[in-house]
């Protein structure tokens, strides 16, 4: 004879199972669906390092949703859940007051809960951040101060110079190349890590200027684990009466980056 | 003991039978959803590095949106040490247009023998296998019609085997930066 204590323990458990399995199966959650585009749940990639995290609000329920962001005095990284490993586009753009910042860079994952794309954006100073995607607003970010300028425990020798230090090591190069500024739309530089068979270490473009003897170039870089970083400049594109000319430079150097 | 009779077991049957079922379907989709992702017990990992810039011709406005791969690594993870790897294959395709708008294409394969616990690493995984193109900026053209294939995409594909040798089938992760989603 079946009696109710049984009967009752089995439908709990069918109904925790039910509840399990709707809801991820412990973190296995399906990364399409919209119950993840609002809740984008995102550890801090290793590479974000002693950056301070920040509070993100996901404000609409945009598939490419903000899920975690930290900064330092060198970068913004803004982790983004994606249904799929297709990168969005538009990609998002951060306003920080009145400046808008777009991507330098960033890094694809796949994790056990989905895709991940870790965006890098410049350097950031304002307490609250917009992300928006084409016209529309996907989220906020707050922090609770700007970040303060760490001590720098790296240096470098002329024509390079270290402005910065945190997750990234942001570099000014007085190069010898002859362009002007105004003109440059994009160098295609690759910088190396000497130490470790030359592996990349993400050389992310943060600007020019005219200086006295050729293009001050600014960049960001991954720390090295070695003391010398090799920079192979591959291309410069350079605007000319609406056309963009390929100019193939072959620059080669290295530079001593060391505490 | 409370004890039950017969009319009141015939009204919860209906009410058990559904939760039984609608538990063996969501156990199904959760039991789908893990194999998507782990198959045969060993799981692969492509992380793919990248910088961006916009290649735009006025320097006005922002359009043309252009990576740069950096670079990519790929490691494995099992989940019993009675699974191997022997061998797997590695495919990254790049059709893109440059900043000067030229068409740039490329196809890089190789083929690699992942090693569980070397390199200090524990038994369940293998080492980061890095790589790097050289290749350069790139963007998707904005009239697919003018260049109708362009993707820059990734594909990872490795023989899981018994610890025997015994094969058990192939396990294939693809990543796609832009362009269509490839098939494994």
């Amino acid at each position: 004879m079946l009696t109710a204590a049984p009967l009752g323990r089995l439908a709990v458990l069918c109904a925790c199972l039910v509840l399990a399995a709707t809801t991820g199966c412990g973190g296995d959650s399906d990364p399409g669906s919209d119950a993840e585009a609002s809740h984008c749940r995102a550890p801090l990639p290793e590479f974000a390092g002693e950056a301070r995290r920040g509070t993100v609000d996901a404000t609409s329920g945009d598939r490419v949703s903000p899920g975690v962001a930290a900064r330092d005095n060198t970068v913004t990284i803004v982790g983004f859940c994606l249904p799929d490993s297709r990168l969005p586009n538009p990609a998002p753009v951060l306003e920080d007051g009145g400046r808008v910042r777009y991507p330098i860079g960033g890094e694809l994952q796949q994790t056990s809960a989905g895709w991940r794309n870790y965006y890098l954006y410049p350097a950031t100073r304002g307490r609250q951040l917009t992300v928006r995607r084409g016209e529309r607003v996907t989220g906020r970010i707050s922090f609770a101060g700007t970040p303060a300028p760490a001590a720098c425990p790296l240096e470098s020798d002329p024509p390079f110079e270290v402005v910065s230090c945190g997750s990234l090591v942001v570099i000014e190069w007085a190069s010898p190349l002859r362009f002007d500024a105004r003109r440059v739309q994009a160098l295609d530089v690759d910088a190396l890590d000497e130490a470790r068979d030359s592996r990349p270490l993400n050389y992310y473009d943060l600007g020019y200027r005219d200086g006295p003897g050729g293009l001050l170039v600014r960049f960001g870089i991954r720390p090295p684990r070695g003391d010398r970083v090799a920079l192979r400049a591959n291309f410069a594109y350079v605007r000319e009466g609406g056309e963009v000319r390929e100019v193939r430079l072959g620059e080669r150097t290295s530079f001593r980056l060391a505490g | 003991m409370l004890t039950l009779g017969r009319s009141r077991l015939a009204m919860l049957a209906p009410a058990v039978a559904l939760l039984l079922t609608l538990a063996l379907v969501g156990v199904g989709q959760a039991d789908l959803r893990k194999s998507e992702e782990t198959k045969h017990r060993v799981r692969q990992v492509l992380t793919i590095q990248y910088s961006t810039k916009y290649c735009d011709r006025s320097g006005e406005r922002f359009f043309n949106f252009a990576y740069k791969v950096n670079s990519w690594s790929r490691r494995w993870r099992r989940r019993t040490t009675g699974r191997d790897v022997p061998e797997a294959r590695f495919l990254a395709q790049a059709f893109g247009v440059r900043c000067n708008e030229e068409p740039f294409q490329k196809r890089v394969e190789s083929s690699l023998r992942p090693c569980f616990g070397c390199d200090g690493t524990s038994r369940r995984w293998t080492p980061d296998y890095h790589g790097s193109p050289g290749w350069p900026y790139l963007y998707s053209p904005e009239d697919p019609m003018v260049y109708p294939v362009w993707a820059l995409r990734f594909k990872l594909t490795g023989t899981v085997t018994r610890r025997s040798g015994r094969e058990l089938g192939e396990i294939c992760t693809t990543v796609t930066l832009y362009g269509g989603v490839p098939g494994c």
